[in-house]
């Protein structure tokens, strides 16, 4: 056992890597051996995960140095050198979220998907999307972060495109791939000004040594860009539509998860890398601006979609725009002790809360939403009423979806949306009442779903509609599960997951001194 | 507590919530029983209320919502589709000028 969590990080990305190589081989020997190896893959991962959560709770930060004879000598001639991962508490819960999402996925897409050709590929491109979401939140250097970055936009490219008969999923992971080039060129470039004064490339020690000059408040701008970008942020969430409308079901709610690890970069970077520059308030002001746009953009654009996917497209941004919202507090208020002691940390601890539980209730809404179109085959809203009759527990799955989303208690999102409430309204009451205006909102928006996908006398050209097989249930079943359970107790949740990641973002000495 | 979640300035707790949605929920149907039983098939008890007007037979879809919030939005909502291109140069160029803006902020942050 000790040996699983002393190399617990290096594990977690070597296993689904090499089953994401595997895969396409396997695939020749028949479906259920290769399904077989993802799910074993993922399950494997999940486990040690835990392990290392665990022990990151029990024992602190981390380290793992690839290639060193020690995993924990990070700094053999004075400075770091080699690839090192770091695992703090907010890097181990982001990863345990990941790889959740990616097992309820691989469990719904072995019916969703049983008919498509190209599994081999699809499987392994959705281990890829683990491994690079796993690299992101687990690697403590730069340009591994990166690299990580880069293998995830690719696969997930990718993996939007597969219906590659329908011109409208090529067109969408066109944009989805200038976007993430765009945007990894300016981390690319951050790096590389961030490494040419500092000859270093590890977070933590370029986090000791900073200098804040202005090339390291143009490496600021740059991050925060590029990860607002991948994150779809409005103004830069044109993107997100197309890529999580045109993908298939299970990996929309991948996507949402890859948002994620964008968000976690955004923190990291904002907090550990350069949270004692002096101008860190302005980007949370920033932050806070580009989460309201978000918030407020994203649930007036989903109102009028008719098209079920892209409508949950637009929450996804206008959900992450709660998360900046907390984030954004966090940081305009970082130098002011008095003010993160009374509600920035709650802020803070409401934005990682709501990621968790956006990844889960947003994962479930897109599964339930892919349940719809695998059994009436459209999109369309307008075509759709009456499912409620035949699909009685995918309706149940999206009645917890919906109130969870909208903030409804007794259900995760309110959890998570009552912490950022309350702490903005500590910061500008302004901000904390459009907040609650979006979440009424997106109530309306998933009333006029409900209305029109699942209410209504049962149609005639679907009669012969049924339950979605089991595989599917199971996936949204576990998501629904931790949606209630992350609902019921928020308190054992904020305990045990949120405020040790909170705290472990805010403890920048730690996590230099991990590696230093 | 078990479930006392505490949120800064106040707490919250959904074991109470759920406790009281029962106890209401109970409540509610003790009073629903106690009404009218009677039941006429084929009468405009079992019409969906539809604004005194009789309901389309297919049912209302969803393009039929909200037609008042649209139409009091109708400028918002002409400039967003306005904004919403499709095209990846105009994707790039948001991207540039929040860069720009980003830069200027910080720029003029570490004046003041």
């Amino acid at each position: 056992m000790s040996f699983i969590v002393e190399h617990g990080p290096a594990l977690a990305i070597a296993v689904p890597l090499m089953a994401a190589f595997a895969t396409p081989l396997i695939s020749r020997a028949g479906g259920r051996a290769r399904n077989g190896v993802a799910l074993l893959a993922l399950l494997l991962t999940e486990c040690i995960l835990v392990l290392l959560f665990a022990d990151v709770l029990s024992s602190g930060v981390r380290v793992y140095t690839m290639g060193a004879t020690i995993p924990s000598l990070t700094s053999p001639v004075g400075y770091p050198i080699r690839i090192i991962l770091e695992v703090d508490a907010m890097s181990a819960l982001m990863a345990l979220v990941s790889v959740t999402i990616a097992l309820a996925v691989c469990i719904y897409s072995m019916r969703f998907m049983r008919s498509r050709d190209g599994m081999g590929y699809y499987y392994a491109l959705l281990l890829m999307i683990t491994v690079g979401m796993l690299g992101i939140v687990m690697t403590g250097d730069l340009f591994n972060m990166f690299v990580f970055l880069e293998i995830l936009s690719i696969s997930s490219g990718a993996i939007i495109a597969f219906y590659v008969n329908r011109g409208e999923a090529s067109e969408a992971a066109f944009k989805y791939a200038v976007i993430s080039a765009a945007g990894a060129l300016m981390v690319l470039l951050a790096v590389c000004f961030l490494y040419g004064q500092y000859n270093l490339l590890n977070i933590g020690a370029l986090a000791g040594v900073m200098q804040f000059t202005f090339l390291d408040k143009i490496a600021l701008v740059l991050l925060v860009s590029a990860f607002a970008l991948k994150c779809g942020a409005v103004p830069l969430h044109m993107w997100v539509s197309d890529a999580y409308s045109e993908a298939p079901a299970p990996i929309s709610a991948a996507l949402v998860v890859i948002s994620q690890a964008s968000l976690y970069a955004l923190f990291r970077v904002c907090f550990t890398l350069f949270g004692a520059m002096p101008v860190i308030g302005v980007i949370g002001w920033f932050i806070i601006g580009l989460g309201v746009l978000s918030m407020f953009i994203g649930v007036t654009m989903a109102i009028p979609q008719h098209d079920i996917k892209r409508l949950m497209a637009y929450h996804a941004v206008s959900q992450t725009g709660y998360i900046l919202l907390g984030l954004g507090v966090g940081l305009a208020v970082l130098g002011n002790a008095e003010a993160i002691g009374s509600f920035g940390i709650k802020a803070m601890e409401g934005a990682i809360f709501h990621m968790v539980n956006n990844a889960l209730f947003k994962g479930l809404l897109f599964l339930t939403a892919g349940a719809i179109i695998y059994r009436t085959g459209t999109r369309d809203l307008n075509k759709l009423g009456g499912l409620a009759h035949a699909m009685p527990v995918t309706t149940c799955f999206f009645i917890i979806g919906m109130l969870s989303i909208a903030g409804l208690p007794p259900f995760n999102g309110f959890s998570s949306k009552i912490l950022i409430y309350e702490s903005v309204f500590m910061f500008s009451p302004v901000l904390s009442i459009i907040a609650i205006l979006v979440s009424i909102l997106t109530l309306a928006s998933f009333v006029k779903v409900f209305q029109s996908a699942f209410l209504g006398p049962k149609r005639r050209e679907y009669k012969d509609v049924k339950e979605v097989p089991v595989a599917m249930l199971i996936a949204m079943g576990i998501l629904a599960f931790f949606i209630i359970l992350f609902g019921l107790l928020p308190d054992l949740a904020v305990q045990w997951l949120i405020e040790p990641a909170a705290k472990a973002l805010l403890s920048q000495l730690n996590y230099v001194g991990a590696i230093v | 507590m078990i479930g006392l979640l505490k949120t800064g300035t106040g707490f919250w707790n959904p074991l109470v919530w759920v406790a009281a949605f029962f106890v209401t929920a109970l409540a509610v149907y003790i009073i629903r029983s106690r009404g009218v039983k009677k039941y006429r098939p084929g009468t405009g008890q079992t019409m969906p209320f539809f604004s005194g007007n009789r309901p389309p037979e297919d049912g209302i879809k969803s393009g039929n919502m909200y037609w008042g919030f649209f139409e009091a939005l109708k400028r918002y909502y002409k400039w967003m589709r306005r904004l919403h291109t499709g095209i990846v140069n105009d994707y790039v160029f948001i991207f540039v000028l929040v860069m720009v803006l980003l830069m200027a902020a910080v720029t003029l942050g570490g004046l003041l």
